[in-house]
């Protein structure tokens, strides 16, 4: 199937009408509003790119991509749904609260110009969320908004004195780490450091564009994406790889990318990408892995983001972690978690969102450990805020057991 | 990639069933899957042999088997295997608590969504519609809003073949789903796995059901692998309770696939999904490793031995152009039609005979283990099973998931 594939709205012609999407779909499961990935994503589309009209339950696709996974066809489903959605909203106005949803980074980054920033954006999320002004916007009320850290991933990096390696990477740390959860980036830098590799972080990054394609931010998206690639091109013509520490954000440049916009060095540096623990399983294959762990040991439940899942590589985080002794580590392996970046946190999809992570918030409740690991950072909200159990990426184990 | 020592390619029945095989024997299996194979297409039912040579039913699928010709994939295997094949999957599934039912020596008949009654091999409890020629009282159960179960025109055709002397009633149930799309069989099994669910609809069937009749429903006892709701509904029925088989998506099919996967997670299958496998490394008759397409980039897996399921022209497995070149595009098996392109299909769709295009396939010796035109082993460590071979015809012979089985398991042994 020739150059048709590389094309995803040209993939909507090789759907068979098989239905395995819609089996495997996590929200047709869990709302009968959503007429299901393969009338939205593969039917719709063909009549879509024809005439602006927009199917109506388009809005429900949460862009999880388990239609993606199930598809014996090629389709790229859930692509063309966002490509639909970004076309919609060319024509018709956007909610505040999606805008809100998309442009968190801009909002944080402004925020931290200003003394005590984040702590008043914290708080600001906080009384907007009790005084029900999110949920009068349509924001989720029952769910916490994600706390941004005192200091920023790229402010704490500034500061570290990392030991010069003539093997380099340049980590993408993405939006959630840098400015959410800068603790996951400081673990890799040392994780890294301890591998002899010197990490770059290149601070002209921005977000990746996730949150915008799911919410029909498509030129914004562009832009990103644009402003991504130049940068990364400057790295790669170097020959360093370009990690990251986040499944959305390395699916997006790996793939999506690609998948949704048109312009020159895109497959070129997706060749260069990688999920962090899927490097360092490579440098494990080729025996450069230090494996000098030490940890005291810990019982562990492993999330696979359904955005790692659909990258095809299998699962690097626990082949990595069964490296490590005393630590055990039971595969959840119970399906979508059901947050999908920013879908869980409009009010209008939170009861979808909290159906479709069910089975996993079960699983991991009737387990023997005590803490799930996931490579995702929504994930791991949803997962906290699902089952109250404490959550950790899983290089954090690795950085724990260098250092124990 | 740590090498294993089998690869197998493909995530449909005949896949998962060589990774059982092969896991059970100890091996380190990595599976790889591209898509859910045709798991939601099929009812989960292993047809075995039921239409040999024509329209005529055999009496029991062995005997089918013995009359089939020499090229067919049943017959490339020593008899036993077909036996010992069926043991392994009824045991499988009696591990998994999901045990079928069946032998090679009787036909089972389900009862299909039109109300037709087919011959199959092995069943699950849930589907052994036997029991319709037991009992006079039968009812049929369709569900408000669900599509492609039509209790009418299933009463029209039970009475053709079950006879008019036996009562038919049909009752409607309304799951009170909320609104929104039509639903599917699935949408009823997961409200009925709910106990809300369960008890709106015993209710309902509770006043219009008589006891002692036979209940048939559409697919919608539960998605799991385990015969929780249909028990509880012969209990608090009194009745004998039936499922058909259905238009896609089957729920039986996916309870199939889920026992499967979750016998291969127990016996440690490493699982790589969405990889689309694109290329192989073969020198002197022996593959080395295959190359998959991941997100960006290529990626290199290293076996001792490769199974090859990846399906026909509908899986993608077989893949055509232009009459008559065939690809088998991951190990560029050698695939032959032997005719013109007017002989490639009966023009008659249900003919009494089986579609050329149907036998078109790969051609293996005994250990499953592909040909070259000359009849000589094209690679020596890569086996090939299910839709991939040649010489059947499955949907005319009915023998979806029994060539499938056997070939899997004749594969997985000759490792």
């Amino acid at each position: 199937m020739g150059t048709l594939e590389e094309n995803p709205k040209g993939t909507a012609d090789y759907c068979t009408a098989c239905t395995s999407c819609i089996t495997a779909c996590p929200v047709t499961a869990a709302t009968s509003k959503f007429r299901g990935p393969k009338l939205v994503g593969p039917a719709q589309s063909r009549m879509n790119f024809a005439e602006p009209d927009a199917e109506a339950s388009l809005e429900y696709c949460s862009n999880c991509k388990n239609c993606d996974i199930s598809c014996p066809s090629g389709v790229a489903v859930s692509t063309l749904n966002m490509l639909q959605r970004g076309e919609y909203y060319r024509s018709h106005p956007h909610p505040l609260r999606d805008h809100i949803l998309a442009h968190g980074e801009q909002m944080i980054k402004l925020a931290r110009k200003f003394p005590f920033g984040s702590l008043f954006a914290n708080l600001g999320a906080n009384i907007g969320r009790k005084t029900g002004m999110f949920k009068m916007i349509g924001i989720a009320s029952k769910r916490p908004m994600p706390k941004y850290a005192s200091k920023s991933f790229l402010q704490q990096f500034r500061s570290i004195k990392q030991k010069s390696y003539p093997n380099k990477v340049v980590f993408f740390p993405g939006c959630f780490i840098n400015e959410n959860d800068p603790d996951v980036g400081i673990a890799f830098v040392k994780v890294m450091q301890q591998n002899h590799y010197e990490v770059i972080v290149d601070e002209n990054f921005v977000c990746c564009g996730s949150p915008l394609v799911v919410t029909g931010y498509l030129d914004e998206a562009q832009a990103n994406a644009r402003k991504n690639t130049a940068l990364i091109r400057k790295w790669t013509d170097q020959g360093y790889p370009i990690l990251t520490c986040c499944t959305s954000c390395s699916l997006m440049l790996k793939q999506e990318y690609a998948e949704l916009f048109d312009f020159p060095d895109l497959h070129e540096n997706a060749k260069f990408v990688y999920d962090a623990c899927e490097f360092l399983l490579d440098l494990h294959e080729k025996n450069r892995l230090d494996q000098n762990f030490n940890h005291q040991g810990g019982n562990y439940i492993y999330h696979m983001p359904c955005h790692l899942r659909v990258q095809g590589i299998g699962t690097p985080a626990l082949e990595l972690l069964s490296l490590v002794p005393n630590v055990v580590v039971e595969n959840a392996d119970a399906g979508c978690c059901g947050i999908s970046g920013n879908y869980g946190f409009k009010e209008d999809k939170y009861e979808i969102s909290m159906q479709v992570g069910q089975e996993l918030f079960q699983r991991i409740k009737e387990s023997s450990a005590d803490t799930v690991v996931s490579d995702c950072g929504t994930c791991r909200l949803q997962l906290e805020h699902g089952t109250g159990f404490k959550t950790v990426h899983p290089i954090e184990i690795l950085c724990t057991a260098y250092h124990a | 990639m740590i090498k294993s020592d089998v690869i197998v390619i493909g995530g449909g029945f005949a896949g998962l069933m060589a990774a059982a095989v092969s896991a059970k024997r100890g091996k380190k299996v990595t599976l790889l899957t591209y898509g859910s194979g045709s798991f939601p297409l099929n009812s989960g039912l292993i047809d075995i042999m039921a239409r040999p040579i024509d329209e005529t039913v055999c009496a029991t699928p062995v005997e089918g088997i013995q009359a089939l010709p020499a090229q067919h994939p049943y017959k490339r295997v020593a008899a036993n295997i077909v036996e010992d094949a069926v043991t392994f999957f009824k045991e499988l599934c009696e591990e998994e608590n999901y045990p079928y039912s069946g032998s090679l020596t009787k036909h089972q008949w389900v009862v299909t969504a039109l109300g037709t009654m087919k011959p199959t091999c092995l069943v699950p409890k849930t589907m052994l519609g036997d029991l319709c020629l037991k009992k006079e009282e039968i009812v049929l159960v369709g569900f408000n809003r669900l599509k492609d179960h039509y209790v009418n025109v299933m009463e029209e055709n039970l009475q053709q073949s079950l006879g008019k002397k036996k009562n038919y009633t049909t009752v409607m149930v309304d799951a009170g789903i909320e609104d929104g799309r039509d639903l599917t069989a699935l949408d009823i099994a997961r409200w009925l796995s709910t106990t809300q669910g369960y008890e709106t609809c015993i209710k309902q069937l509770r006043s219009a059901v008589k006891a002692n009749s036979v209940v048939i429903l559409p697919q919608v006892l539960g998605l799991k692998h385990d015969y929780a709701i249909w028990a509880q509904m012969k209990k608090d029925l009194q009745c004998e309770i039936l499922e058909s088989t259905g238009l896609p998506p089957s729920a039986n099919g996916l309870r199939l696939r889920n026992l499967l996967l979750n016998y291969l997670k127990k016996h440690n299958v490493t699982m790589i999904e969405n990889a689309k496998v694109i290329g192989s490394t073969v020198r002197n008759h022996i593959c080395t490793a295959i190359t998959t397409q991941a997100a960006a980039r290529e990626r290199t897996y290293k076996a001792d031995n490769f199974i090859l399921a990846t399906g026909g022209f509908y899986g993608g497995g077989l893949q055509m152009e232009n009459f008559p070149s065939i690809k088998e595009t991951i190990f560029d098996i050698p695939v032959q039609f032997e005719g013109e392109a007017e002989e490639w299909a009966n023009e008659k769709l249900f003919s009494n005979q089986k579609q050329p295009f149907a036998e078109v396939g790969i051609q293996t010796d005994a250990k499953m283990r592909p040909l070259d035109g000359a009849g000589n082993c094209f690679i020596n460590n890569v086996f090939v099973v299910g839709r991939n071979l040649s010489g059947y015809d499955f949907c005319f012979e009915q023998s979806g998931n029994g060539v499938a089985l056997v070939s899997a398991y004749q594969a997985a042994m000759s490792l």
